[in-house]
């Protein structure tokens, strides 16, 4: 299929939909495509933390700034994607205090509020802290449901006439002299190929620029850093807790609905794919953030998860941390000679927005159009506020409405009307993304019963139509990938009982007896 | 309280274990914290379904199990050979006269669809599941139920090839409606004259129907002969989610007979400490908050299960057995013990007690170290029930001889 | 033993095996009760263990301990079920008709005082359909009787006397409705040499808890210790007939209740039933016993089994020669208490109690014996058969 548009983005996580909404609401076609789900890379893998800035406001104040303004922004225009926590910096014993005094001032500095609370008091409001420690500055952090984010960005993007296209790979791009002509790209779910034709090609693939730089015949110099995250059973958090250091590793605890987040790590990667959270990575960040919360070393672990930060090297900076987490924007008519191509990397989950403005500034720019953004000011559709976790359990509730509702996910509550609903409204080809969709199987047991459900569901509405054992074997083996890491105590006995379920009662192996041997099976199915 | 006998443990093995002391005129007590794996998993009896005895070719499994046997000498059937593993099965059959009767079909394993859309083998297969062995010869009508969740089946209608009729029970005032409550249904001549009339009216050329394992807890030949006589075809049940309705046909049956014979049942209780003298068992303790009650036996079998039923603990660096801190056998650190695939056969499920060919519990050279601790079931070292498909043959063949052991010793 | 041992994050422990939703009476006849699993380990992570339901179907918990008994990780579920009821119930306030259904010591005094205008009043039509449209006190369910002389007076009359001493804690309803079983226990108790003495006594508690009146199970809790720890510190054991208020006393004044002393009394507390099996291990049971040509059935009452002491009635009394005794396979009578006299929970009740009235058809007995009051009248209510406490037929077994 030939496609012409004005803006073709490479990558569907929060930066590229950004920008795909951005110049979307200024009248400008564009078209998308993302070789996974949206949020593939670190836009689905990161913390959640709707940063006040504080963190940055003594090494980086330029970015703190940014940070509280696009705080200020994301609760205007996102409420519906944020829970609005607060947050606090814990000192303990071993931290310098003068660090913290200094944390204060340049908090103040930079415009973002803090309020001092004793012990008693950050005790009160926060019993799970740890009992020694000697004062907590409130700020206004968050937590951000990130997946929802991008999609919700995405869904308007869409709305408003751009064109977003999953599941489909950049195959090679076109060049010609000191232009890019046209992209090839493939569906690889349906086979289907495309032949783009854009006026501008902007590279939003965070890890993967190199990748994509590639096919152009170019490169820059990315300094990967993998940033490892534990999942706790239960919410031990109500605030964002973090640790009034110098940012370091194990520094922060993020709550998200039912469920605590420890992190985070920094590791250099030279892979943006295949990469997992590895066993020193887990005791470190039990054994550091359980100084903030002790009750960590005995909680239960549900998963643990990794993402890639597609951080720029900087010339001569040692230690990933040091990196500016402040985001680039690269014209590479000024540095390699190809006139209409940008990529836009580096950043914070939080700054995306500002990301896509400025890149869709550019953008116009090299258009010769003026017109301004104003993603700052339109809220998402679907912008109502968002539902504390303890109404979920009004879903208990017995009804003797005709509306029946059924329970999918026992651990977190999900119906099988909402997964019917996102299933149809977001015309889903590929089964596994409706799990970043829902909070299905994101529970204690993990998918362990509902993902049996979830394949049932898709049987009966005609979704998948023939022996589906492979399809629930990709799910159990994406979980295991989360599981894996955190099997002792509670989550190796749950593990156990998931074995004797798929293993045993279904007798998944790699090898299983199929069903569909010749001569199987019998009589027509009508 | 003094027994003679006290088995640590209510899964299967302990069962067997304590069926077997008291049917020789012991004084048994039995303490288990929960029912194991009966609840969930045991809809049929595995003895050993690795792939070249998986079937369907009709080969007894008597003759290649002592083979494997041979093979796998640390093994727990190892301790036991094939010969004493029939014996204990009967033993277990014993318990299951007609008509609900566990049966190898021609002395080997078949394959019994699964609630997946898959096949497992199996060897004792309970009478109301048997007719399954033959759904790839035969035209089928699967039967779902609208809001029962834990079985779906248009999902197994598509991996089988066949036909599949969801139900909506339309006098149910609900959304949802869980197995217990399903089979309790199918107890009721109303509601299976109800089904039986929905289900004939959708039949089309199908010579057999299959329900989800719902088929009543208390008689499910009587809940199986109706529902055949109002639908006009044989029926039979496949097994799905837990928990398991045919396992807890099989729980109440060992409940009812060791309290009929006298068996202290306590049920709900688990064992907190273990006193040990000179490589003796003393006493073991119970925890009921704020109780601590003791109890003295002559003899001990330890059927604590595996990390489900608390018998073997894991915390971030070790595993250890949770009453006596029995040795294990050897096991690497954390990082190594399960594979980089959920499908792979995880190096910490051979883990567990090792024990001389008696079941006495072993140190690393080998030598016994309690003389009045006998272990049974999934506890022991040196099996991979998942992998085998041996799980229940593990249970009944090392509850039945590890008592007899136990016994002959008084 | 200290609290400690007690699971600090119970939906940590909870391995989603759903095992409790098998056993669990209630959500096997109605699905207006989500069940154990989610009541319990499930609605944790979504409120903080204590936090108010945020519905009232929390209620349809029976308070059976079923779940508890079957949970393989050691999840205390009905006691996070029933804090989550009681500050549901706290918040909201609780009916006239609660107040009525936990305080039987008061309507007993009343009762047995006036016993033949009681009874009939109680038992009477109009009566019954004005408790139901005014209290949604089910008509469907019959009033015990109240009896007079109660125990305690019948006692006073008593001598007792023997070579050493045991407390006997008897429970409202042995006092007011079945003075049989009060008599017939010390009658037993007697036959094997001890004098039985009775130590200052109120309710037990346990019907405050069974209408979530948490405050009102600890008033009555505070009553009581003082006096009976007075009597094992002199070195007397204490024995209850009732099982329903011996596990109140022995476990759940521990837990939740929290009382200073309860696990000292625990300790010297014991079921009758389990007395007498250690006067047998030890060799000092009266075994002289004439010979009894019934046909009965014994049903274990939720509250024996969570007690942890198996079923000892059954061990003794198949000692007693022509009786025949079968084991009554079900797990729950359905009457939970003052649960089953609640109007929107008598059909719930009498669904579970079904089962049970299966399994004694099955069996078809003379009588049915229980340890339990509640288990008594609602097997009355659902068989018609002649329900008595064992102690009753041990005591007519003595010679």
């Amino acid at each position: 299929m030939k496609l012409k548009t004005e803006v073709l983005i490479v990558g569907g996580g929060a930066t590229g939909v950004g920008i795909a909404r951005d110049l979307s609401l200024r009248g400008i076609p564009c078209i998308l495509i993302e070789k996974g789900d949206l949020a593939s890379g670190a836009s689905g893998r990161n913390h959640g933390l709707l940063h006040s800035g504080a963190r940055y406001a003594v090494t980086d104040p330029q970015g703190a700034i940014e940070c509280i303004s696009e705080n200020r922004i994301l609760r205007r225009i996102a409420p519906h994607c944020i829970e609005e926590t607060g947050g606090l910096f814990v000192s303990l014993p071993e931290d310098d205090l003068c660090f913290r005094d200094q944390f204060l001032q340049s908090c103040e500095a930079v415009g973002i509020p803090t309020r001092l609370l004793s012990r008693d008091q950050a005790l009160s409001i926060e019993p799970e802290l740890n009992p020694e420690l000697l004062s907590a500055i409130e700020v206004p952090d968050g937590a951000v449901h990130s997946f929802k984010l991008v999609m919700e960005n995405a869904m308007d993007a869409e709305k408003m006439g751009a064109n977003l296209l999953l599941h489909t790979e950049l195959t090679s791009l076109l060049l010609n002299k000191n232009k890019v002509n046209g992209a090839k790209a493939k569906n690889l779910i349906s086979g289907e190929e495309y032949l783009i034709e854009p006026s501008f090609l902007v590279n939003a693939t965070g890890a993967w620029a190199n990748q994509f730089l590639r096919l152009a015949g170019l490169k820059i110099e990315m300094a990967l850093s993998k940033g490892s995250l534990l999942i706790t059973n239960q919410r031990l958090n109500q605030r964002v807790i973090n640790r009034c250091r110098p940012p370091s590793d194990g520094d922060i605890i993020v709550p998200n609905e039912t469920v605590s987040i420890l992190g985070t790590t920094s590791v250099r990667s030279d892979e943006a794919e295949n990469f997992e959270t590895t066993p020193q990575e887990v005791s470190l960040l039990i054994n550091e953030t359980s100084r903030l919360i002790p009750s960590v070393q005995e909680v239960r672990l549900i998963r643990a998860y990794a993402g890639i930060r597609p951080l720029l090297q900087s010339a001569g900076v040692n230690g990933d941390r040091a990196i500016s987490r402040g985001f680039t924007l690269i014209d590479h008519e000024a540095r390699d000679g190809v006139k209409n191509l940008i990529s836009i990397t580096g950043g914070k989950l939080i700054t995306y927005r500002l990301m896509a403005e400025k890149t869709s500034d550019l953008i116009c720019e090299k258009m010769g159009v003026r017109i301004p953004c104003s993603t700052h000011l339109t809220p998402l559709s679907g912008a109502t506020q968002a539902s504390d976790v303890k109404t979920q359990l009004k879903k208990l509730n017995p009804t003797l409405s005709k509306e029946k509702k059924e329970i999918l996910c026992d651990c977190e509550l999900v119906e099988r009307g909402e997964v019917e609903r996102i299933l149809i409204d977001c015309k889903l080809k590929e089964p596994l993304d409706i799990l970043r969709r829902t909070r299905l199987a994101k529970g204690t047991c993990q998918g362990g019963f509902c993902l049996y459900r979830l394949l049932g569901v898709l049987h009966e509405r005609g979704m998948v139509q023939k022996d589906s054992s492979n399809l629930l074997k990709g799910f159990l083996e994406e979980r295991w990938k989360g599981i894996r890491p955190i099997l002792w105590g509670d989550a190796l006995k749950e593990e156990e009982l998931i074995e004797g379920i798929y293993k045993g009662i279904f007798n998944l192996t790699p090898t299983h007896p199929s069903p569909l041997e010749e001569g199987q099976g019998g009589g027509a199915r009508h | 309280m003094h027994y003679d006998l006290i088995v640590i443990g209510m899964g299967l093995s302990g069962l067997m274990a304590a069926k077997t002391a008291t049917e020789a005129g012991r004084k048994v007590l039995i303490i288990g914290k929960g029912i194991g794996g009966l609840a969930l998993f045991s809809n049929s009896i595995d003895v050993l379904g690795i792939p070249s005895l998986a079937g369907p070719e009709t080969k007894s499994l008597k003759d290649d199990l002592s083979q494997w046997i041979l093979d796998h000498p640390n093994h727990p059937y190892g301790k036991i050979g094939a010969e004493k593993i029939e014996e204990a099965l009967s033993s277990f059959n014993a318990l299951f006269p007609p008509p609900y009767t566990f049966q190898a079909k021609n002395g080997s394993n078949s394959l019994l669809p699964t609630g997946a859309g898959t096949f497992r083998p199996t060897y004792l297969i309970p009478s109301t599941m048997m007719k399954g062995t033959t759904i790839k010869n035969k035209k089928i009508l699967l039967i779902g139920f609208k809001g029962y969740k834990d079985f779906y089946a248009q999902q197994l209608a598509d991996s089988f090839l066949c036909r599949a009729v969801t139900l909506s029970l339309s006098g149910m005032s609900q959304a949802e409606i869980n197995s217990t409550t399903l089979a309790r249904w199918m107890e009721q001549p109303t509601f299976r004259e109800w089904i039986g009339t929905e289900i004939k009216k959708q039949i089309l050329n199908e010579e057999l129907v299959g329900f989800p394992a719902v088929l009543g807890l208390k008689d499910p030949m009587g809940v199986r002969k109706d529902l055949e006589k109002r639908i006009g075809l044989p029926v039979f049940e496949i097994p799905a989610l837990p928990p398991s309705i045919p396992g807890m046909r099989i729980f109440r049956r060992f409940k009812e007979r060791l309290i009929q014979r006298g068996v202290t049942f306590l049920l709900g209780h688990s064992v907190s400490k273990a006193y040990v003298n000179r490589e003796r068992c003393e006493r073991i303790e119970v925890l009921n908050p704020p109780l601590l009650t003791s109890y003295t036996a002559d003899c001990y079998i330890l059927a604590s299960g595996r990390f489900m039923g608390g018998g073997l603990k894991a915390d971030r660096e070790k595993i250890s057995e949770s009453i006596f801190n029995l040795p294990l056998s050897q096991y690497e650190v954390r990082e190594k013990w399960f594979g980089d695939s959920f499908f792979d056969d995880h190096p910490v499920h051979g883990v567990g007690i090792s024990t001389d060919s008696t079941f006495h519990p072993i140190d690393e050279s080998g030598r016994p170290i309690l003389e009045n601790v006998w272990v049974a079931g999934t506890i022991l070292a040196h099996h991979h029930f998942i992998q085998e498909k041996s799980r229940e043959g593990i249970e009944i063949a090392t509850g039945y001889w590890a008592a007899k052991q136990g016994i002959d010793s008084l | 033993m200290n609290q400690k041992s007690w699971p600090k994050s119970n939906s940590d422990h909870c391995i989603r095996c759903a095992t409790c939703m098998s056993i669990c009476p209630v959500s096997r006849v109605t699905p207006l009760f989500p069940g154990p699993k989610q009541a319990g380990p499930g609605a944790e992570r979504f409120r903080k263990a204590g936090d108010s339901s945020e519905n009232e179907w929390i209620d349809l918990c029976m308070g059976c301990h079923l779940c508890d008994l079957v949970c393989p990780s050691n999840v205390p579920i009905s006691e996070l079920t029933l804090l989550a009821k009681v500050t549901y119930f706290h918040k909201k306030g609780r009916s006239l008709r609660d107040w009525l259904l936990s305080h039987p010591s008061q309507f007993g005094w009343l009762g047995s005082s006036f016993p033949s205008i009681t009874n009939s009043l109680l038992n009477h039509p109009l009566v019954k359909c004005m408790l139901d449209l005014l209290f949604k006190i089910d008509r469907g369910r019959p009033f015990p009787k109240y009896q007079s002389p109660t125990f305690r007076q019948w006692f006073k009359t008593h001598s007792s006397r023997g070579e050493k001493k045991v407390a006997y804690f008897y429970g409202c309803y042995t006092n007011t409705n079945e003075v049989e079983v009060g008599r017939a226990t010390v009658k037993v108790l007697e036959a094997n040499g001890f004098e039985v003495i009775l130590p200052p006594q109120n309710c037990c508690g346990l019907p405050m808890l069974g209408t979530n009146d948490l405050k009102g199970a600890r008033k009555m809790a505070l009553k009581n210790i003082p006096s009976l720890l007075q009597t094992i510190r002199s070195g007397v054991d204490i024995i209850f007939s009732s099982t329903s208020c011996g596990h109140m006393i022995k476990h759940e004044y521990s837990h939740p209740l929290n009382i200073l002393g309860a696990e000292e009394i625990a300790n010297h507390t014991f079921d009758l039933f389990e007395f007498l099996r250690n006067l047998k291990e030890s060799g000092n049971l009266n075994i002289q016993f004439k010979k009894l040509k019934i046909k009965a059935a014994y049903f274990a009452p939720c509250h024996l089994r969570s007690l942890g002491i198996g079923f000892p009635a059954l061990e003794i009394l198949r000692l007693i020669p022509g009786l025949r005794i079968d084991n009554i396979e079900a797990d729950c009578c359905g009457l939970g208490g003052t649960f089953g006299f609640k109007k929107e929970k008598y059909a719930i009740s009498q669904e579970i109690g079904k089962d049970l009235k299966e399994a004694i058809d099955r069996l078809n007995p003379e009588m049915v014996l229980t340890d339990c009051e509640g288990c008594r009248m609602q097997i009355r209510h659902l068989t018609g058969l002649k329900v008595l406490h064992p102690v009753q037929v041990l005591g007519d077994a003595l010679l």
